[in-house]
Order: C-alpha cells, then structure tokens, then sequence
C-alpha cells in the first residue's frame, strides 16, 4: 500500500506534524522522536497504572504524548480515503489516485479531486477519533483533533 | 487569645526521625537470625554423624585427684570449645555466605536495574533543557553534583526509580519525561523530585540491602532447607509405599513424618509472607515521606492533582504486597500529615514478630558462643592454677592478677553473650514503636488532644506487639521459645499478659515523659539530643522488660521447675519490673520539673519566658511567633 512507502510515509509525518502544531506545537522540539517512537508501536501501548518498582513514583502515565495519537489519527485517516478514492476510481493509474489523495488532504493543490461526501466525512472523522481515544487521549481531545483533521478534508 | 491560636502550617512529617531505619534493621537482623537457626538443621541433615557434638566430651572433672583435676579441666575446656567450634561452623559458613550473596546481589542491583529497563545513560548536550532541569532540581534537593541518570526509552511513560550503590546514586526516568518537561514542567518536576527525595531520605542502599539479604536467605539456607526435608520427607514416604507399608509404618506417617513436614513448611511459607507484607509496608510508607519531602521542596499542589486525576481514574483494590500506596491514600497523606504521626498496628506487630524470630535465632547463636569462649578462658585459668601450684617458687601474688582477671573476663563474656540478643533488640523496640508513641504525643499536643482516652489507647498497639511476638515464636522454624507441654504453656502464657501490660506501662511513660520532654523543646531545631535521650530511656525499659520475661519462658521450658516456684520468682520479677517503671516515672517527672524550673522554656524568637512548659500549639506571649518551629511547614 502507498501509504508504507517512503513517500506516503513522509506525507503521514508531515499531516501529523501540522495537526501536532496545532494541538501540542510544546512536542513539536521531540516530534521526531515521538514519531519514530510510533512506528515502532503503531497501535498504541495500554495505558499504564504505574510500575510498582522499589523506589519508583509509582504513578505510570501522568500526561499522554499527542503525537503518536495524532500520527496514528493521520495513518488512519489516509488509509480510509485511499480505500475510498480507490473504490471511486478503479481504472486509474497509482500515481493519478496518489495525487488525488495528496490533493484532499492541500488546499492549495492545482486541480480539483472529489471531496468526500458528508457521510464518508463522519464516518472518517469517527475513525480518527477512535484511533485518538485508542491512544489513550481524552474523548474531548479526540473530538477536537478528529474534527480538525476532517476539516482539513472538507476545506476542499 | 493571640497566644492560643494555633500556629499556622501543617505537621512536619521530618519534625523527628521516622521508625522506618529501625525497622529496616529489624528485617536485616532478623535475615541473619533465621538464617542461623535454620542452618542448624542443614547441619543434621549433611552430617548426621555430627548430631550431638558433645557426645564424645570426657564427663566434667568430679572427684579427682589434684594431680590430675586442672590437666582435666583443661582438656575438658578445650574440647567443649572445640565441639562448639564444630557446632558453629556450618552455621557461620552459611552466615558468611549469606552475607557474601547479599553483598553480590545488593552491588549487582544496578546492572539488574539498567537491564530489565533497557537504559542509555544520558549523554551530555543530547538534551541540554532535560539536563539543566535536573541539574537544578538535584542542586535544590541539595546533592552534590546531579545523579547519573539512566533513560528509558519509552516515550508513552513518565515513571523514575531511584537506586545506586555508593556515594553517587542513580535515577532511572522513563522517555516520557522528555515529553513531560515540555507539556508540564510542574509535572515532571514533581516526579523527580520525588524520585530525589528517595536519595535525600537515603532509601535507597536500606531498600536494596534488606531485599538482597532476604533473597540471600532464601537462596542459602531456606530453599535447599526445604528442598532436602521435602526430598527425604518424599523419597522416605515413597520408598516405604512402594516396599509395602505396615499398619506402624502408615501410622508413622500420618502422625509424625507428616505433621513434622508441615509443621516446617508452613513456618517457612508465613515467614517468607510476612516478610514481603513486612517489606511492602515499609516501602510504602517510604513512599509518603519522598512525596513529603517533593512537596517540600515546591511540588505540593502539582503532586496533590496527580494523585487527585490518578485516584480518579484508577481505583486500586487492597493488595498489600503493593509497594506504593494508592493515589488515594498519598493524597490524604498529603493533606494530613499528621497520618504519619499515628500510632498504627502493623508496626508493633512486626516488631512483636521480628523480636520473637530474632530471639529464637540469637538464643542458640549467644548460647553456643557461650559454651565456645568461656571454657577456653577456664581451661586458659586452670593452666595458669596447675602451673602455679607446680611451681611453688613463683609468688602467688605474681598469678593472683591474671586469673582473677581472667575470671571476670569470663564473667563479662558470659553477661555480654547473655545480654546480646535484648542489647540489640530493646533499642529497636524503642525506635521503632517508641518513637511512633513520641510523634503522636507531638501530634496530640498539635491537635489538643489530650485526657486520659489517649493513654489508655496505647493497650491497642501493646496488645498487638504481644499478639506479634505468639505469631513470630510459632513462625520460626524451630522454634525454640515454644512451650512444649501444658505447665510451659500455661507459663508462657501469664508471661505473656504480664509483657503486653508491661509494654503498656513503657509506652504510656513514653508518652507521658515523651510529651513533656519534646513538647516544651522551644527552638527553632528539631530536638534530635531529646529525642535521642528518650529513646535511650524507653530502650532501657524494653530491655528491662523483654530479657527477665523471655529469660523465664525459656528456663522454664528447658529446665521445667515446680509450677508454684516459677510463678513466684515471676511474681517477684513483676514487682521488681512495676517498682522499675514507676521508679522510673516517677524519677524522671521530678528531673523535667527540677529542669525546667532551672531552665524555663522562651520563645525562640524573642527570648520571652513562658508561663507554660507545654508550648505545642502555642504562639508567644509578647511576638506572637510559634512557640516550635520546627514542628511545623508551610507550603
């Protein structure tokens, strides 16, 4: 799938870079990291309730990173509008369905690709904010980034 | 009205020292102490050849010649010894093999640490903000020079641990706390700090020392102890069903194998429970003062909503073997520091426990030690007679010094072997439950709570070291202090009321004395030479209390008096240990009365004498400044 490419793999890290800018710009400094940190353990690790180690503080997960959840929102997101656009468009060529799923996603891309229609749209947005609420953020949270991530579809 | 306010601020939980040291010593020494006592049995069972090793003594020197009675004094001596040596060699080979794997396990904890957790040392400039964070919380908590800290590379947690052996101590910190100084510089601060406070509260070598002499223990002695009873217990059993077994056989069996088998085991497995609750216990209370200590230091408010979000989300269920209290629980020790100025009954239990296990392992160790180095000394005296009597040209007087000398050096090592086991245990009585009487003596006195309820509710904690010291002689293997017929038991058992109101006794003096001695300390410093001087005279009475009673259980057990003889010389040693604590009170309530007219308790800010000698809780007369300062913190 183009999305486990090197190309679609840097068009997920640049869509969750901006919506990290946008939600935690603080983790922006580490963004590589935490990014890497994700691709080694893409469906999220369980919620921890603190080690109970000798000595330790006892408290596990304190604050949870947005980044992973925001990667894991974009991964999601793409790979549903590949789906779809593949489904619309079966007779044409990769390049011309990668261009197509680039241009949803850039509101300044020449040429106009067919935007979702509303019920694909909630139905995406739901799926990002699963895979947000997967990644142990709060359903607020994951509300308010699946909506911003659908919004950058629905500018088109 | 000024001067009855109460002072503003909170308890502080470091206003004394905690009775967690001392029970951390209680739980190493008594390692060493089940350690000996069940290396006796590995004895018998290498070496049945080696059970009695004062079967092939010549009988005592009785009616014989002078010639011959100090050459036989001397031989009879130096084979007691001998035979003692041998009865202690394997016992102290396994000791110093216990302590070597503990010294081993204890160094190695760090490789352990770094393994299991996957670390990478930070390296310098790989992220300067992390580093100079740390640097100025080490800096703040007071270290000299920052930990080495060990990184984690999950990024999904923000958990620490602190360990290290020597001077330089280390921090593991998970990833995470990367992210964390960048989404919340309080938050992560307030994990570190904690993480700080375990070094600065030296936690860390307590901690790791204990668990790797009780796993050197298990390793050395307990383990191959039950392996070898249950393999000749299984083998011996099988062996006989497989020959055929007779009706006698089969009664053997059932009535005595098997109930001795259990009767090992099931000492063995509580014992081993009751030192991880006991371990356990003890961390998490730990753990209370290293939030303490953080908040101290500025996280008070950060490490409250922590706990607060935590206790929301998660409900944590009883499991004592926990080693951190719930988030519940930190909070509501956050808020009310006077929790860990109570009174609580695991701590006089285990110490009830871990004295009762110490004795019956101290006991023979002291007892043997007794048979090894005394009849050297008389067989050395008896020479030194034997020569002086060959050699009448020699003045007597030049001899007379050294065997008198030699004489009360017997005398000495007897009365010091004798006294060992309760010169080590009554201080750790005292610093442990005394000290936890003496802080909520302070809290009471912050609190006004005072009457008469308080002390008579000191019977609890009494009853409970009692009811801890049964649990602790029936829990350890071979448990030499147990009574064995019906007369010992009904012995052991007014010995053991007459101690639980005897100990009552102590902690009410403790209180009583306690009170007045800290609560009238008027100075900006904690009162540690007070405190220190208490828990000399509270370890005196325990001392004086625990040796005559246990004394009297194991005499009576082992030489089996009258019933009516033994209860009176008990009879008279009650009185003699009542007329001692009342003598006590009594003497010491006039002292304080005599010092406190010569030394009147001022203000420590303005130097104004006060009309009252208990200032807890009062501010001064003329400045209105806290009368004790240091019993209290704000933050």
């Amino acid at each position: 799938m183009w999305i486990q490419t090197p190309e679609g793999d840097e068009f997920v890290r640049e869509l969750s870079k901006q919506l990290v800018d946008q939600f935690a710009p603080e983790e922006l400094e580490i963004f590589d990291e935490l990014y890497s940190d994700y691709k080694k353990h893409p469906t999220g690790l369980a919620p921890e309730q603190g080690a109970d180690d000798a000595l330790g503080s006892g408290l596990g997960e304190i604050m949870v990173a947005i980044t992973p959840a925001a990667s894991a929102m974009v991964t999601a997101v793409i790979s549903f509008v590949v789906s779809e656009v593949l489904k619309a468009t079966q007779d044409e060529g990769s390049e011309k369905i990668k261009s197509k799923v680039k241009s949803l996603f850039n509101p300044k891309a020449p040429g106009k690709a067919a935007a979702l229609s509303p019920e694909q749209m909630e139905k995406v947005q739901k799926l990002a904010a699963k895979r947000a609420l997967d990644f142990g953020l709060s359903a607020q949270q994951a509300k308010q980034m699946s909506l911003a991530l659908v919004g950058s579809l629905s500018m088109q | 009205v000024e001067a009855n306010r109460p002072p503003e601020g909170k308890l502080n939980p470091f206003a004394l020292p905690t009775e967690t040291d001392a029970r951390f010593l209680l739980l190493m020494i008594s390692a060493l102490a089940v350690a000996f006592l069940l290396s006796d049995p590995l004895r018998y069972i290498l070496d049945p050849n080696a059970i009695n090793p004062y079967a092939a003594l010549p009988p005592a020197p009785g009616d014989i010649p002078v010639d011959e009675f100090f050459q036989a004094q001397v031989k009879y001596g130096m084979q007691l010894m001998l035979a003692s040596i041998s009865a202690l060699i394997l016992p102290l080979f396994l000791i110093g093999m216990t302590f070597l794997l503990a010294a081993v396990l204890y160094w190695d904890h760090p490789r352990r640490i770094r393994r299991r957790k996957v670390t990478v040392p930070l390296s310098s400039q790989s992220d300067p903000r992390f580093e100079q964070e740390l640097a100025a919380l080490s800096t703040q908590a007071g270290l000299q020079g920052l930990p080495n800290i060990e990184l984690g590379k999950n990024l999904a947690v923000q958990d620490g641990q602190a360990f290290g052996v020597g001077r330089k101590k280390s921090l593991y910190l998970d990833g995470g706390l990367r992210i964390l100084l960048r989404k919340s510089v309080e938050n992560f601060r307030a994990i570190v700090r904690h993480e700080l406070a375990h070094i600065v509260n030296r936690d860390i070598d307590k901690t790791y020392f204990a668990q790797s002499l009780w796993t050197a223990v298990l390793i050395v002695t307990i383990l191959p102890l039950v392996v070898l009873v249950m393999y000749f217990f299984v083998s011996s059993t099988y062996l006989k069903i497989v020959d055929g077994l007779t009706s006698a056989e089969l009664q053997e069996i059932l009535f005595i194998k098997f109930p001795s088998f259990i009767g090992f085991v099931l000492p063995s497995i509580g014992l081993i429970i009751l030192i991880l609750l006991t371990r356990a216990g003890l961390l998490r209370t730990r753990e209370f003062y290293a939030d303490w200590r953080a908040a101290l230091w500025g996280s008070a408010s950060t490490l409250a909503s922590i706990f607060e979000l935590q206790s929301r989300r998660r409900k944590t269920g009883l499991n004592p073997l926990r080693l951190h209290p719930s988030p519940a629980e930190r909070l509501n020790t956050l808020k009310k520091p006077d929790l860990l100025f109570g009174v609580s009954a695991d701590v006089p239990f285990v110490v009830g426990v871990f004295t009762s296990s110490i004795l019956n392992g101290l006991i023979p160790i002291f007892l043997t030690m007794m048979i090894t180095v005394p009849p050297g000394i008389i067989a050395l005296n008896s020479s030194l007679v034997d020569y002086a009597r060959l050699h009448p040209e020699v003045p007597l007087t030049f001899f007379r010094p050294f065997i008198y000398g030699l004489l009360a050096v017997t005398n000495l090592v007897n009365l010091i072997l004798a006294l060992m086991p309760f010169l080590i245990l009554a201080p750790l009585a005292a610093s442990t439950i005394g000290l936890q009487v003496q802080r909520q003596a302070l809290a009471d006195l912050a609190g006004r709570n005072g009457g008469i309820r308080p002390y008579l509710s000191l019977v609890v904690p009494a009853l409970w070291m009692g009811l801890g010291m049964v649990v602790g002689v029936f829990l350890s293997p071979l448990a030499i202090l147990a009574p064995d017929s019906l007369a010992s038991s009904i012995f052991a058992m007014i010995c053991l009321v007459l101690f639980i109101l005897l100990i009552w006794l102590v902690l009410v003096y403790t209180r009583f004395i306690g009170g007045r001695l800290l609560g009238s300390h008027a100075k900006l410093t904690r009162p540690d030479g007070k405190n220190r001087l208490l828990s000399v005279l509270i370890a005196i009475l325990f001392f004086s209390i625990e040796m005559p009673l246990v004394a009297a259980v194991f005499l009576d057990k082992t030489a089996a008096p009258d019933m009516l003889q033994a209860l009176l010389v008990l009879a008279a040693l009650a009185l003699g240990m009542f007329l001692l604590i009342g003598g006590t009170f009594a003497f010491h309530w006039i002292v304080f009365h005599v010092y406190r007219l010569i030394r009147p308790v001022k203000c420590p800010s303005c130097g104004q004498i006060s009309s009252e000698s208990a200032v807890v809780s009062r501010n001064c007369q003329r400045c209105g400044k806290n009368m004790v300062p240091w019993l209290y913190v704000t933050h």
